[in-house]
This record gives C-alpha cells, sequence and structure tokens, in this order.
C-alpha cells in the first residue's frame, strides 16, 4: 500500500508540475499526460483494493468507514477532474487536472491520520 | 440570471472553482454522514455544522456551476460566516467542539483551503459581475 502511494504520489507530482507548464503556455493537456493519469488511476483501483483488505484487520480505533469513504473518495478525484476538465478546454479547465493531481496526495496523508487514530 | 451573464460563474477560472467545491461538497457530506451514522450522540454541534456545511457547500458548488449568482453569493457569503464563526469559537470554546467540523480552527485540518475558498469565491464573483464581455470571454 505505501508502495502505490509513493509511485502515484510521484506521479501526481510530476504531472502537476507539467501542468503547470501547460498552464503557462496555455496548451490544453496531451495525450501523454492522460496517459499518466490513467495509470493513477489503474493504481488507485489496486489501492482501493488492498486498503479495503488491510481494514479488515484494523487496530482498534480505526475509524473504518472514514477509512473506506476516503479510499472510494481518491478513486473519484482523478476521472471528476479528467471529464470536468474536458467540459472546457482552456486554462481554466486545465487547471482542474492540477487541483486533481495535488488533491490525491494529500488524501494519502488524511488516511495515514485515520489510520493513526487521528482523523 | 441564467442567460449569458449569469452562466459566467463556472466558466474560466470559475471551472477550477466548481471542482475545489465540488471535492469539499463531497468531503463534507462523506465527513458528516458517517458522524452522524455511526455517532451522532458523541458530539451533536460539530456534527450537525458539519450536515450544515455539507449543505452550503453542495448549493454553492450548484449555483456557481449552473451560474446562479445570487444563490452562489447567499452560500458563499454564509460560507464565509460560517468559517469565521465556527473557527472563532472553537478557539474561544473548545469544549463545545469534542470532535472537528470542517470549519473547526479556521480549517486548519484541510490547510485552511475552507478559510480561503470562500474569500476566493466572493472575490470571482464580485470581480466577474463588473468584467466585461471581452474580458471574460478571453479567459
Amino acid at each position: 500500500m505505501r508502495t502505490i502511494q509513493v509511485i502515484v504520489t510521484a506521479a501526481c507530482l510530476l504531472s502537476a508540475l507539467w501542468i503547470a507548464v501547460l498552464l503557462v503556455r496555455d496548451r490544453t493537456p496531451d495525450r501523454r499526460l492522460l496517459n499518466v493519469m490513467l495509470g493513477v488511476e489503474i493504481l488507485l483501483v489496486v489501492h482501493l483494493v488492498v486498503g479495503i483488505v488491510k481494514v479488515t484487520d484494523a487496530p482498534a480505533g480505526v475509524s473504518v468507514w472514514e477509512y473506506v469513504g476516503y479510499l472510494v473518495g481518491t478513486l473519484l478525484i482523478v476521472p471528476a477532474g479528467v471529464i470536468w476538465s474536458s467540459g472546457e478546454r482552456t486554462r481554466g479547465g486545465t487547471a482542474v487536472l492540477l487541483v486533481a493531481t495535488l488533491v490525491v496526495p494529500f488524501m494519502f496523508l488524511r488516511l495515514s491520520d485515520i489510520w493513526a487514530g487521528g482523523a | 440570471m441564467t442567460t449569458r451573464e449569469g452562466t459566467r460563474t463556472g466558466h474560466g477560472f470559475g471551472r477550477v472553482l466548481v471542482f475545489v467545491y465540488g471535492i469539499f461538497a463531497l468531503a463534507a457530506t462523506g465527513r458528516s454522514s458517517v458522524q452522524l451514522l455511526t455517532k451522532a450522540s458523541d458530539a451533536p454541534l460539530p456534527y450537525t455544522l458539519s450536515a450544515v456545511a455539507a449543505v452550503v457547500y453542495i448549493v454553492a458548488t450548484y449555483a456557481l456551476a449552473t451560474g446562479r449568482r445570487g444563490l452562489a453569493l447567499a452560500t458563499v457569503g454564509l460560507e464565509l460566516a460560517g468559517v469565521l464563526v465556527v473557527g472563532l469559537t472553537s478557539l474561544v470554546w473548545p469544549q463545545d467542539y469534542p470532535d472537528a467540523t470542517v470549519w473547526s480552527d479556521f480549517g486548519n485540518g484541510y490547510g485552511y483551503v475552507p478559510l480561503v475558498l470562500p474569500m476566493v469565491g466572493l472575490w470571482w464573483l464580485l470581480r466577474g459581475s463588473r468584467t466585461p464581455d471581452r474580458d471574460v470571454a478571453n479567459r
């Protein structure tokens, strides 16, 4: 699970950097970026499955529903961002992808918080 | 209201704003549902406030996306008032907040985005109403 999170975080941050370049140059997302985001999404599906297996064995104090909620929520961000972004092929639309790629690593932080019993 | 004048709130920079509001609508809805369904009696006040915040975010997202400027101004204004009041009271009377809401401590659990978001939202809504058509079309 940790490995998936590290890979996805790296991919997201690299994508964010690339999107920032696109924004500055006022370009719309290219095929390669969308492929990376597809890869991220596939890994997030694996992440969801691994996470659900892991949470069945969670130590006391971990809010299981909150954890599963965040796992599912994390899965929704990238597709929602891509769909919402494609509705308007402008700088604003591209910036939606930037937000999406930055929110995913943040969700991982929340997941660790919930696991630590903090929430 | 729903003609060109209004629909602009969800375009250009507004597109990003709608997305961020959508994420918060989802997050706040999820959070308050979990809280109210699993432990409503633990901390009724914060959990009720979480539910209120969820409704505010949902309506704000809808209003911004569909260009209902009046409704958007009202909900974003309410959101700013909410985060300021809850933020302040959660610092002054922490005993009334045994568990956190989205707006507790000015939203520091969410990187202060809940505090900044309504300000950006108001800026966008009020600015957009003054901007000439040509400018907006170029965004």
